[in-house]
């Protein structure tokens, strides 16, 4: 188990790595002067020049590279070429309202796709399991920040019942917050639930074809406590497995949603900085970015060895 | 006789819908005595499996399974018996055990967890006593050390000791009732026969009646007291071991055990080797007796289904038109053969 964890460390910490250097190099090849951009179209040659000396664009990317790392290994990511503030500051004013978005977009997902999967696999037989199914497809096929201008329209512009943008950090009113939350929430939510729905009903079903299954149901097993202590935890594993893969979806879903409502995330922080080519925003953006995913993935990685004996003694 | 614990009546078993359906079992009819172990044997996909979860309803909830017919099990045709009322006799009057013990225990639960679950859901043991009785299921069962291995995982088991914690969990309702779907198959041949001695010793101290689905007619000659052979979803011959293997009254059954070089070797390979295959049963079943096309003996009357008769000899049944001298002809052509 402890190696089991260790191994997984090692390899999130050599992901990082190479992640970082992916961010660095490819910022650093982009075509376009960061110094041009940043003084506009009115600048003269030499002024463009001089900036570009000062902002240490003129030494070797390898040099670059090494200083960047050094600077990065110590905790500094260096300061906006827009704003001139330190990224980190940035960084850690737009982090808080991503992951409250990702998080508990997640969470209502899981907690709203995983029963109703399962029940749609017991019941496939059932008259109304097919066009439940039916509609999920149809909410795979329907874009995201779609069902979020439709909750806009019906609960801001008609209603007026929910803000249709701005955010209000926890810190300054946890009602406000829970309030600017809701409509964001509920658009991410359903762009995960329907493939989450789709993916836990099929994994279910092949567990209750499993010989396991048979035995539950030959010793008198109920039908609620096969569903909740036999096909439950098996169907969890192949679905944790499935949610880390979907962290992408997660990631790219939250950038929309997060322009979509205006919401100081990462996504939008990471969208300005790639519009204006402010690569050091857009760096620590990537990375951030990275570290989540690494870090769900070591979390995925622990509930696995919590519900599953063999990953633990095997 | 002894008391008839369970009787099957015309158990026909059909999948799929309306018009397309494919019936895997037709009217099979057989019965088992308290505490007689009964074999059923045939080729892969004759219905061997189907008809054994029919009786102990696992298939009942299916989508697109129709059984009709009567299954009595202790005076009450569990076909018509509501669900609730078959949960309290599954793992409890009668229980089951599957082929692949590598598939058949749960992966996340603890080995004492499930047997603890059976005792918890059809006892009024409580927590300690569940634990202790299912210490000693386990050690009957021949498990070494079971109070050190309770809490092991499956796969923590070796495969043949998975299939003695199946058993013990079988065991945990006190049956009336075993049911054992091909138990060895997935087991080498040592593990096979401490299989086999450990089910006939627990028949013999608890009168636990066993029905024991197989391939292998030598598992046949060692355990079985009756006997019945399957063909296409159907007997075609039942009795008992000693009838059946000694005077074969159906080609089927003669072709069977032609096929073993001698009942009495250790070492027996499993069945086959009659030419041609069985009907695939869900593409519809032939017309008349459908061993037909594969009979060296077939003759006109073999495109009517024939009926089950008696051999005069006491319960020995069988399916087909020959007369009785040329079925006598058969045992004796086997044995020549032999
Ligand atoms: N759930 C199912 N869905 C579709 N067909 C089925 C199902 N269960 C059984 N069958 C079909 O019913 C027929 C009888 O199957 P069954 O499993 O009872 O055979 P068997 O005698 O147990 O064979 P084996 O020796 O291979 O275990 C086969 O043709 C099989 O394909
Ligand atoms: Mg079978």
């Amino acid at each position: 188990m402890i190696s089991f964890l260790l191994a997984r460390l090692v390899g999130a910490v050599v992901t990082l790595f190479f992640v970082s250097a992916l961010a660095f190099f490819a910022t650093a090849f982009a075509p376009g002067n960061p110094a041009a951009v940043l003084l506009g179209n009115m600048a003269t040659p030499e002024r463009v020049e001089a900036v570009t000396r000062q902002m240490g664009l003129d030494q070797p990317t390898g040099i670059r590279y090494m200083i960047w790392l050094r600077e990065t290994l110590s905790g500094n990511l260096g300061t906006s070429n827009l704003s001139f503030k330190p990224v980190n500051d940035l960084l850690a004013a737009a982090l808080p309202a991503t992951l409250e978005l990702a998080l508990a977009s997640l969470l209502v997902a899981v907690v709203i796709a995983l029963p109703l999967g399962l029940l749609v696999a017991q019941h496939r037989d059932s008259w109304w399991s097919r066009p439940t199914s039916a509609l999920v497809t149809l909410g795979i096929s329907v874009p995201g920040f779609w069902v979020g201008l439709i909750l806009i329209v019906t609960f801001s512009v008609w209603l007026k019942l929910l803000p249709s943008a701005g955010f209000v950090p926890l810190s300054r009113s946890v009602a406000g917050n829970v309030r600017s939350m809701i409509l964001p929430v509920t658009t991410l939510a359903i762009y995960l639930i329907p493939s989450l729905v789709r993916f836990v009903r099929v994994a279910a079903i092949d567990v209750l074809r499993e010989s396991y299954v048979d035995t539950a149901r030959a010793k008198g097993v109920g039908p609620w406590a096969i569903l909740l202590r036999h096909v439950a935890p098996n169907t969890l594993i192949t679905t944790i497995t499935y949610i880390g893969l979907q962290l992408g979806v997660l990631i790219s879903g939250a950038i929309v949603v997060e322009v979509i409502f205006s919401i100081p995330g990462i996504g939008r922080l990471g969208m300005n900085a790639v519009l204006n080519r402010d690569y050091p925003v857009i760096q620590g953006v990537v990375l951030v970015a990275a570290t989540g995913y690494v870090a769900v993935n070591l979390l995925i990685d622990i509930a696995y060895a919590l519900i599953d004996p063999r990953v633990r003694t095997g | 006789m002894t008391k008839v614990l369970l009787e099957v009546d015309s158990l026909t078993v059909r999948l799929g819908h309306a018009d397309s359906a494919a019936t895997l079992v037709e009217e099979l009819s057989f019965s088992v005595a308290a505490g007689e172990i009964l074999c059923i044997v045939g080729e892969s996909g004759c219905g061997k499996t189907v008809t054994a979860r029919s009786v102990i309803g696992l298939n009942r909830n299916e989508p697109g399974f129709h059984t009709s017919g009567k299954i009595m099990f202790d005076g009450r045709n569990l076909l018509t018996l509501d669900e609730p009322s078959m949960r309290r006799i599954r793992g409890a009057r009668m229980s089951m055990i599957f082929q692949d013990p590598m598939s058949s225990l749960n992966p996340l639960h603890r080995i004492g967890t499930q047997i603890e679950e059976s005792l918890a859901i059809h006892g009024d043991l409580g927590r300690r006593e569940r634990r202790e009785r299912t210490v000693e299921l386990l050690s009957q069962v021949g498990i070494p050390d079971a109070r050190a291995r309770i809490d092991d995982y499956p796969h923590q088991f070796s495969g043949g000791m998975r299939q003695r914690a199946m058993i013990a969990l079988a065991l945990a309702g006190n049956p009336d009732l075993l049911i054992a779907d091909e138990p060895t198959t997935a087991l080498d041949v040592t593990t096979q026969k401490q299989i086999l001695t450990l089910l006939e010793r627990l028949r013999n101290d608890y009168g636990m009646a066993v029905i024991f689905i197989t391939h292998d007619l030598g598992v046949v000659a060692e355990i079985a007291d009756r006997v019945m052979v399957m063909y296409a979803g159907k007997c075609v011959e039942s009795g008992t071991v000693r009838e059946v293997f000694h005077a074969p009254q159906h080609p089927y059954t003669a072709g069977l055990l032609a096929s073993i070089p001698a009942l009495n070797r250790p070492k027996l390979p499993r069945l086959q080797s009659i030419r041609g295959a069985p009907p695939v049963l869900s593409e519809g079943r032939p017309e008349g007796c459908a061993f037909q096309p594969r009979c060296a003996h077939a003759f006109d009357a073999c495109s009517t289904e024939p009926p089950m008769t008696s051999t005069g000899e006491l319960d020995h049944l069988d399916r087909c038109w020959l007369l009785p001298a040329q079925k006598r002809h058969l045992a004796n052509a086997m044995e020549v053969n032999a």
